[in-house]
Order: C-alpha cells, then sequence, then structure tokens
C-alpha cells in the first residue's frame, strides 16, 4: 500500500492526500467552524498499478486544486464545486422532498412522433417484377395495368396494395396509392370478402403516424367505404384497431398539419379528413356504427339524425 | 362525332379544348391511352364494345396498343391544367 501525505496550506486550509491502491482519497480540513469532509472515489489504480500511472494520477489531482479552474480565494472547498441543478429527480418520490433535488417532469411519451414503416411486401414484389403494373411518365405520371383489372385475383392482389400504402419512397407510394384505388373502383362484390384482410395493412399504415401517409391511407379508406354496399357495415368489427389513431390526431395542432403536394391541389389537411372520414364511416356502418365511433374516438358528435 | 360506317374517315381540323365537357373527359381519356378519339379506338379494336361507367358516361377501360390497359375512375379525371392538351378533331 502506497501511502503519500502531502500537506498544502493555502490560506489555512489543508490538503491531505491519501493514494491507496483502490481508492483516493481528497479530504481537505477546512479552517471554519463547519469542518467536513468528503470523498472521492476514483476507480482508478490497483495493485498493480505502475509507479507511472500513480505519478500521472497524482498530477491529476494536483491540477485539479491549482488548476485553472482553481481559486485559493473560494470558501467552498473546491472539488466540492457541486452543481445542484445537475440533481434531479422525478416527482412523487422522497427525493423530490429534499432540497437539493430538482423535479422534473415525466418523458415524452413519443405518441406524436412519427415511427419508420417495416420494409412491405408490395415494395418486394414491385421490385421482383410481380405486380401487373408500372409507372408511365408523361404530362403527369400514371400507371399502367399489364392485364385486365377484372381478371385478377383481389384476394391476393388488394392487400398487397394496400400494404404499400405505408411507403412514403417514389414511386411505390404513387404505385400504391393509384392501384389500390383502381382496384376499388373494379372491384364491385369482389372487395367485400377480402375486407378482413385490409385491416392489418390499413392499421400499420396509420400507425406510422407519417402525416402524407395518414392522409393518404383515409382517402383511400374513404374510397373503400364508398367502393360497395356493405363494406361501411363489414368494417364496423374493425373499429377498435384503426380509430385509435383517429382519436390521437383529431385535436393535434401541427405546423404541417396542411401538406401541399402541388400549387393546384387542396392541402390535405388531418384535422379535416379525420372528421370527414369519421362521418362517413357512421353513415355507411348501420345502426351500431356510432356506437362504436364512440368508443375509440369519445369526443365524436354523431352527423345522422336517429329518427326514434 | 361522324359515324363509325366510314372506316377510312381522317380529322379534318383539330382544336384545343376551351372548357371542359362529358366529351371533352371521354377525349381526355382516349388521347391518354394513345388515340385520337373513340373513332381511332374502334379503327384499332375493330368494333370492340367500349366499356363505360352507367353513372357518368364517362370510358371505364381502354387498351392500348401495347395490349396494357388503362383504367379510368368514374370521377372526372381531366383536371383544368389539363384542358389545353385535349384536341377535339374535326371531320
Amino acid at each position: 500500500m502506497l501511502l503519500v501525505n502531502t500537506l498544502l496550506t493555502n490560506h489555512d486550509t489543508w490538503l491531505h492526500f491519501q493514494h491507496c491502491p483502490d481508492i483516493s482519497m481528497v479530504t481537505r480540513k477546512h479552517n471554519k467552524a463547519s469542518s467536513y469532509s468528503r470523498r472521492v472515489c476514483r476507480a482508478t489504480s490497483t495493485y498493480t498499478h505502475t509507479r507511472t500511472h500513480i505519478l500521472i494520477s497524482q498530477l491529476r489531482t494536483l491540477l485539479l486544486i491549482f488548476g485553472p479552474s482553481s481559486s485559493f480565494n473560494r470558501t467552498t472547498p473546491v472539488y466540492m464545486s457541486r452543481d445542484t441543478s445537475e440533481l434531479t429527480t422525478t416527482g412523487f418520490t422522497v427525493k423530490a422532498a429534499m432540497k437539493n433535488y430538482r423535479v422534473v417532469g415525466p418523458p415524452p411519451t413519443g405518441a406524436f412522433q412519427e415511427r419508420p414503416a417495416k420494409p412491405t411486401t408490395f415494395r418486394k414484389f414491385y421490385d421482383r417484377g410481380d405486380l401487373p403494373i408500372y409507372l408511365v411518365h408523361g404530362t403527369r405520371p400514371t400507371i399502367t395495368w399489364k392485364v385486365d383489372i377484372e381478371t385478377l385475383d383481389y384476394n391476393h392482389y388488394l392487400p398487397l396494395f394496400f400494404d404499400g400504402l405505408s411507403e412514403t419512397a417514389h414511386p411505390y407510394a404513387f404505385l400504391a396509392r393509384q392501384g389500390a384505388e383502381d382496384l376499388l373502383d373494379h372491384g364491385g362484390d369482389k372487395i367485400l370478402p377480402v375486407i378482413p384482410q385490409l385491416i392489418i395493412p390499413i392499421r400499420n399504415a396509420l400507425n406510422t403516424r407519417n402525416h402524407q401517409v395518414m392522409c393518404t391511407t383515409m382517402k383511400v379508406l374513404q374510397h373503400l367505404v364508398k367502393s360497395g354496399d356493405k363494406v361501411g357495415e363489414a368494417l364496423v368489427p374493425y373499429f377498435r384497431q384503426i380509430l385509435h389513431i383517429f382519436d390521437l390526431f383529431k385535436d393535434k395542432k401541427s405546423k404541417s398539419s396542411g401538406v401541399v403536394r402541388s400549387h393546384l391541389q387542396k392541402p390535405e389537411n388531418i384535422r379535416e379528413l379525420i372528421p370527414e372520414t369519421l362521418e362517413l364511416l357512421e353513415r355507411t356502418g348501420g345502426n351500431d356504427a356510432f356506437v362504436h365511433i364512440k368508443i375509440m374516438v369519445p369526443t365524436y358528435q354523431s352527423c345522422v339524425a336517429y329518427s326514434p | 362525332m361522324p359515324s363509325t360506317t366510314d372506316n377510312n374517315s381522317k380529322p379534318k381540323s383539330m382544336k384545343r379544348a376551351k372548357e371542359w365537357t362529358a366529351e371533352v373527359e371521354n377525349l381526355f381519356r382516349f388521347q391518354q391511352a394513345g388515340y385520337r378519339d373513340e373513332l381511332e379506338y374502334l379503327q384499332f379494336k375493330h368494333g370492340v364494345m367500349i366499356e363505360k361507367w352507367p353513372e357518368t358516361g364517362f370510358v371505364k377501360k381502354l387498351q392500348r396498343r401495347d395490349n396494357t390497359f388503362y383504367h379510368f375512375s368514374r370521377r372526372r379525371e381531366c383536371r383544368d391544367c389539363d384542358l389545353h392538351k385535349v384536341v377535339v378533331y374535326g371531320y
């Protein structure tokens, strides 16, 4: 055990250094009435520590005391310049009642934070060339179908295109949206049996919390509801899976709520799209629709006048 | 529009559309698919029936010359900014 005692006097203060293999204890006996000592523990040396390392650590300690930041005229201990603002704690704890602690609020939940979408099967299929569409660049981009839509298997392709609604990159986002709308336009009776398979892609797209993706998904949802007579009623059991996002963003103020894609298009305002979509779901969902919407969006007011 | 009995009819004049009508909308759709108008489409397809939306009368589906398909919605697709691109042929 190496013991080094150094006595330094400065304005009637003594500094004792004790260097032990495991800890270095720096104590200072102040000349004032209230004397105190603190221990600064550093996990530094061990028994195998070399002389060089010991000298370096001593020099560091000396620098701490006599370095540029030190002040010999200070009455408070040098090593004790403890910034109390660093001591923080959460509320409703024992530490919160203590003098030296600052109570900070709870951490943000990230409810509105955008979440990156997982890689979609739509992208994989399009890159492989399995989708019967391709992009035509002209005066405005359009999609061309390699086969007649009415001959397609909707059980396979419609969920695939809905899965692509989570995409934000070009051309996937455009292809998914336009393709889904074309399929819904020409589907007819084929759409109703596929509704259960569309819920998970719709939920995943809404859960990204991306404004553009959410606006696109809501417009496609409106199109889906209008595509057939019974589609609105078929969606009612799945409201609890897709409407929780509507409740989150219904009253959220956002600078980016008006997303403008071009100067000719109306800005997509999510705060206008949400009530519009909910009203459409209620109108086409039958008698039980309002109750199910109200469970998920408690602040929603009915737009349908019920006659007794 | 002239009757389709004359298979060799070619347009004598052309002008650009100034305002939107249902006819302009259909012309827009044919020209999107690469045809002049309905007459040329029927000449190319040899009298195949053109599918139209029952509510609006707009063209529903067209087959391009490379045998791919253009599907159109029942709503208006010709925007005001695209009107000047629609050519109205006179026979």
